[in-house]
């Protein structure tokens, strides 16, 4: 009886004021999906994080017979300043913080670069002597790179020590701003939304002020009284938050695996469906906390006794 | 009964003035009782002398005016009183009435209804306190796009009541107020008195202690008012005390039952089968009190 009077009044107040019931979808709706993209760019960036920092090296560069920079001199490093730091990481002070190492000849270097630029005209220019010879080390924690760059930097035949982290953290950098910003559209227009919710259900309390009013008198309670408001705002919300899921998912299915995947072919790693479905409840939940939230403040005014 | 018309012999009015002398002035009340010699009588009707209603020296100022609404009243309303509440547009009776539904809290002194402490009264049990109140206005109140029947049958939805107690009470209450065969009419279907009378019924559908009529005849023609009268003067007889705000002279003067006059917020008269006009001598007590501390 109860249930079916205020789904009655829920129904009764998203029917007389449909175009704003339908801007509180759309606008739930778009600052939602602003929400989700958000959400899943931040995995997307742990997920990068997680496969690339296991992969980067510290590199150690030995100098070539053409460098100037660093510790060369335009020699070629000698077995003996190769040998120096081979005995260096295996000294009991890096030892620790090192997982594994290898060393990368002029040979094996030249290898990887034909494969790696293939494709590229400049594969032709490069002879193995211009690349230089390097340590490739794994470290255990990759936060500490710092430390072999320190204690072998200075070191004789040593070009440069690079933490290849760096470069990652600038494409990091990137997807991070992009997340942000959309962070903050999303709260703009979350704020937007909210306000909206808001409005409409003062505008439906208003409608239905004789109702209110007699309401009131005849010592209907609080709960009853709002519960229909509260439900409308809720209802709006969530059929904007319902479509925030679906674009979503749709942005994942078709954008990121349809389109994206097939494009970079690399071996860098998406987000996919599973994450996106992590994704959609939370949407759902705060879409309709938020919309309980505001209608609860917007009707409390009609509640004062 | 506690009303002093009725079952007790008649008692001129010169009778009731020797006895402003006691204490409580309600006692006279059951005093009426005792020349009948019936003592289980007198004590059943000492009784009923806990007031349903109890301003202890109220006053309510809004805020942004200087003057009050109402000025240290004092009162008490019993069981079964039929009340009538007269004064100047202004002089407070709508707040009068407002402060019994807790609608406003007093900015001075103390409000009991029903047993209820209403200045402590915490806001989210003041929708259970106002079931046991009936209220009816000037203007109706009905919802236009609902059917006489449902008009009544929403106070009883909105408190919960079941759909079984609905189809019983309802046309209980449009039967009693004389609209039994126009519970599927829309309230603009309706003349003035009928609309008025699915308000009343409204309001007295829970059986409420208190019915508070706010110039209910105040859009009705006298012949209609008359008709109004005559059905809450049935609902009083029921046992719910009826306080009525009022600007009808003729109505008060006819029914001759308990008139406060209220004048800038102050009571000036407690007059027990009173007129609309003040009377010579007020015939009680409480009511000379009041009218002595108006007095500069």
């Amino acid at each position: 009886m109860r249930l079916g009077l205020i789904l009655g009044e829920v129904a009764n107040g998203l029917r007389r004021n449909v175009s704003m019931v339908i801007s509180v979808v759309l606008v739930t709706f778009i600052s939602l999906t602003f929400v989700g993209a958000a959400i899943l760019l931040q995995f997307q960036i742990q997920q990068m994080k997680g496969y690339w920092y296991d992969r980067a090296q510290v590199a150690i560069f030995m100098c070539t017979d053409v460098d100037t920079t660093g510790n060369c001199t335009q020699t070629e490093a000698t077995k003996a300043q190769i040998d120096a730091v081979d005995a260096k990481l295996n000294s009991d002070a890096l030892a620790p913080y090192i997982k594994k190492y290898e060393f990368e000849t002029h040979q094996q270097a030249y290898d990887n670069f034909q494969a790696q630029f293939s494709d590229s005209p400049i594969a032709s220019f490069v002879t193995p002597e211009t690349l230089n010879e390097s340590f490739r080390v794994n470290l255990v924690n990759p936060n500490e790179a710092d430390i072999l760059i320190e204690s072998l930097s200075g070191e004789a035949g040593v070009q440069e020590v690079a933490d290849q982290r760096g470069l990652l953290d600038q494409i990091f950098a990137v997807l991070n701003a992009a997340s942000i910003t959309a962070i903050g559209l999303a709260a703009l227009m979350l704020i937007a939304a909210v306000l909206l919710i808001a409005t409409t259900i003062r505008l439906s309390a208003f409608s239905r002020r004789r109702e209110l009013g007699i309401m009131r008198l005849v010592g209907a309670s609080n709960r009853f009284i709002q519960t229909p408001f509260i439900l409308e705002g809720v209802f709006a919300a969530l059929v904007g938050s319902l479509l925030a899921g679906g674009a979503i998912v749709a942005i994942v299915q078709f954008f990121v695996q349809g389109y994206l995947v097939n494009s970079l072919q690399t071996t860098t790693t998406l987000v996919g469906l599973g994450d996106a479905l992590v994704v959609v409840p939370i949407l759902i939940v705060l879409g309709a906390a938020l919309a309980a939230a505001s209608a609860g403040v917007a009707i409390s005014r009609y509640l004062k006794v | 009964m506690v009303t002093s018309t009725g079952s007790s012999p008649p008692v001129s009015n010169g009778a009731n003035a020797t006895r402003i002398s006691f204490a409580h002035p309600h006692v006279e009340f059951c005093e009426n009782d005792m020349h009948e010699c019936r003592l289980v009588a007198y004590l059943t009707c000492l009784l009923t002398l806990t007031p349903m209603i109890r301003f202890d020296s109220v006053s309510k100022a809004y805020p942004g005016t200087s003057r009050p609404a109402l000025n240290s009243v004092s009162l008490e309303i019993l069981k079964g009183e039929f009340v009538f509440l007269v004064g100047a547009s202004g002089s407070g009776k709508s707040s009068f009435l407002r402060l019994i539904l807790k609608e406003e809290n007093p900015s001075k002194g103390t409000v009991h209804v029903l047993g209820q402490h209403l200045n402590t009264l915490a806001s989210r049990k003041v929708p259970y306190f106002r079931r046991n109140l009936g209220v009816v206005f000037q203007d109706f109140r009905l919802l236009p796009n609902k059917t006489v029947f449902d008009n009544v049958a929403f106070t009883l939805q909105v408190i919960g009541k079941s759909r079984g107690f609905i189809q019983e009470a309802v046309p209980d209450a449009l039967k009693m107020v004389g609209l039994a065969g126009k519970s599927n009419r829309y309230p603009h279907e309706l003349s003035g008195g009928e609309q008025q009378r699915v308000a009343i019924a409204r309001a007295v559908v829970n059986k409420p202690a208190i019915l508070l009529a706010d110039e209910p005849t105040g859009n009705l023609d006298p012949a209609t008012s008359a008709g109004i009268m005559t059905l809450l003067e049935r609902i009083n007889l029921g046992g719910t005390t009826v306080i009525m705000a009022t600007h009808d002279a003729g109505i008060v003067d006819q029914m001759k039952r308990r008139v406060i006059e209220l004048i800038s917020g102050q009571i000036v008269r407690d007059e027990r089968q009173g007129g609309y006009q003040t009377s010579a001598i007020p015939t009680q007590s409480f009511g000379r009190m009041a009218t002595e501390e108006v007095a500069p």
